[in-house]
């Protein structure tokens, strides 16, 4: 059982590469992780048809950097890992979002009239 | 075969929209991804349309309204798969009748370049030369519809060795045949019964084509079990120019070691295998390394007749590939470049 996300969809379509680097800020995670690391945050449970498209995406962009490990016991999993460059798009994207969080909240007090 | 679409037209529009070229590389990189994806010509010119219309209201550049061409054409595709508007249903391969067909036409084809050359060249060749077209006709179509439907079944390795043992066999099979029949010719007849060989192949192939209907490879079943699942999935990513064997490989056991976590089937944690596939599309740069390598292997062969002496035809001929290998390589460097320019 998992809850649905807690934005609306295009919200988590949007924010979602940049949510996929940010879960990989504490260290490496197999795609299993994510989608549950994603989850947990009120992305909603991503199956893998969506999680994997972004993963390659961000892996041929040089963002992530994925390496096979064995599993103990079970099937090998592939392990993703921020590089310095997804690293630096993450903090680069995140202060645009704030700034887009800041400019609708100063917008929304109605204050700023030139 | 590909069909004409407006896209140029479109991407040529983007240029002129805010007199800025990026535009147009930007729409090109984007028409790119999606065309690489096997999205359908008109589906994808219906989307740059759409954010061509947003580009001329606002004056903004594409990038700053849509994201990078790889950010765009992804939520394209998603929002299209969504809404069913994606045909996954693209991998074909034509029945048998269709094969003969195509088979007459590439002969007849065959032949009427042999006419040309002939003119040109005006050598006395012996009667055996008329049976090259057929040969070679039949082994051409024989040979692309081999690759297509073994390169979704076996491992490239081997369906390379095998193409390579039957060019080699039917190479044999082309010198047999003239060295056969060297004694004879038909002497200044030559040329123009080419052309009519021309004419009979090529007319015999368009009845034959009339009566054919092309039908879809392998159905895919509602409800696929985890090995049908990976059957097709598999055999749609290694289609010609997509993905390497390792790459499906690694995929495959990414996708199923998913799955065995998430305690679902393949199928119902990553939808339609071909969908899926298709959302991975195929590997541009492996693409046009296959396509270049192509083009090498056809200039080197169609140069060695020039070892008995210099031919303005052969020359024509290599000069053409290399230019196709040229076309390729640049839309392939136009492709980089605007996406590291929008990135």
């Amino acid at each position: 059982m998992t809850d649905p996300p807690r934005w609306p969809t295009p919200w988590v379509r949007a924010a979602l590469d940049l949510a996929v680097l940010a879960s990989l800020v504490d260290g490496r995670l197999h795609g299993y992780a994510i989608a549950q690391a994603l989850a947990e945050h009120g992305f909603g449970l991503l199956k893998g048809g969506s999680l994997y498209p972004v993963l390659n995406r961000l892996e041929e962009a040089g963002d992530v950097e994925a390496a096979w490990t064995e599993g103990r016991g079970g099937p090998g999993r592939r392990e993703y890992a921020l590089t310095a460059a997804g690293r630096d798009r993450l903090e680069r994207e995140l202060g645009s979002w704030r700034e887009l969080g800041e400019t609708l909240t100063t917008m929304s007090r109605g204050t700023t009239h030139g | 075969m590909a069909e004409a679409t407006p896209i140029p037209a479109t991407v040529n529009a983007y240029e002129h929209a805010r007199g800025e070229g990026l535009d147009g590389q930007w729409a090109f990189a984007v028409s790119w991804r999606l065309l690489m994806k096997n999205v359908d010509a008109t589906l994808v010119d219906e989307g740059l349309r759409e954010a061509l219309e947003l580009v001329r209201e606002t004056g903004e550049s594409p990038e700053e309204l849509f994201g990078s061409p790889g950010v765009h054409a992804a939520e394209l595709f998603e929002r299209w798969r969504r809404d069913g508007r994606l045909n996954p249903a693209a991998v074909k391969v034509p029945t048998s009748r269709s094969l003969v067909a195509s088979s007459l036409k590439a002969s007849g084809w065959i032949a009427f370049i042999m006419f040309v050359l002939e003119l040109v060249g005006g050598r006395d060749l012996p009667v055996g030369f008329f049976a090259l077209p057929l040969l070679l006709g039949f082994a051409t179509i024989g040979g692309v519809a081999f690759w297509e439907w073994a390169s979704h079944a076996w491992a490239t390795a081997l369906v390379v060795t095998v193409m390579t043992a039957a060019t080699v066999g039917i190479g044999a099979a082309t010198v047999g045949v003239l060295e056969v029949t060297s004694g004879t010719s038909l002497g200044a007849l030559t040329p123009w019964l080419l052309l009519l060989e021309a004419a009979v192949l090529w007319s015999a192939g368009t009845v034959v084509l009339i009566l054919v209907t092309a039908k879809t490879f392998a159905e895919v079943q509602d409800n696929p079990d985890d090995e049908q699942w990976v059957r097709r999935f598999s055999g749609v990513l290694r289609g010609p120019g997509w993905q390497s064997d390792a790459r499906v490989r690694e995929i495959v056991r990414e996708a199923r070691s998913h799955a065995a976590e998430s305690g679902r089937t393949l199928a119902a944690e990553f939808g339609p295998p071909d969908a899926h596939a298709m959302a991975y599309g195929v590997d541009v740069r492996r693409r046009t390394t296959l396509k270049i390598a192509l083009y090498a292997v056809l200039v080197a062969l169609n140069l060695v007749p020039m070892v008995d002496g210099f031919s303005w035809a052969t020359t024509a001929v290599a000069l053409f590939f290399t230019w196709q290998a040229w076309q390729e390589y640049r839309t392939y460097d136009r492709f980089r470049s605007s996406a590291q320019v929008a990135s």
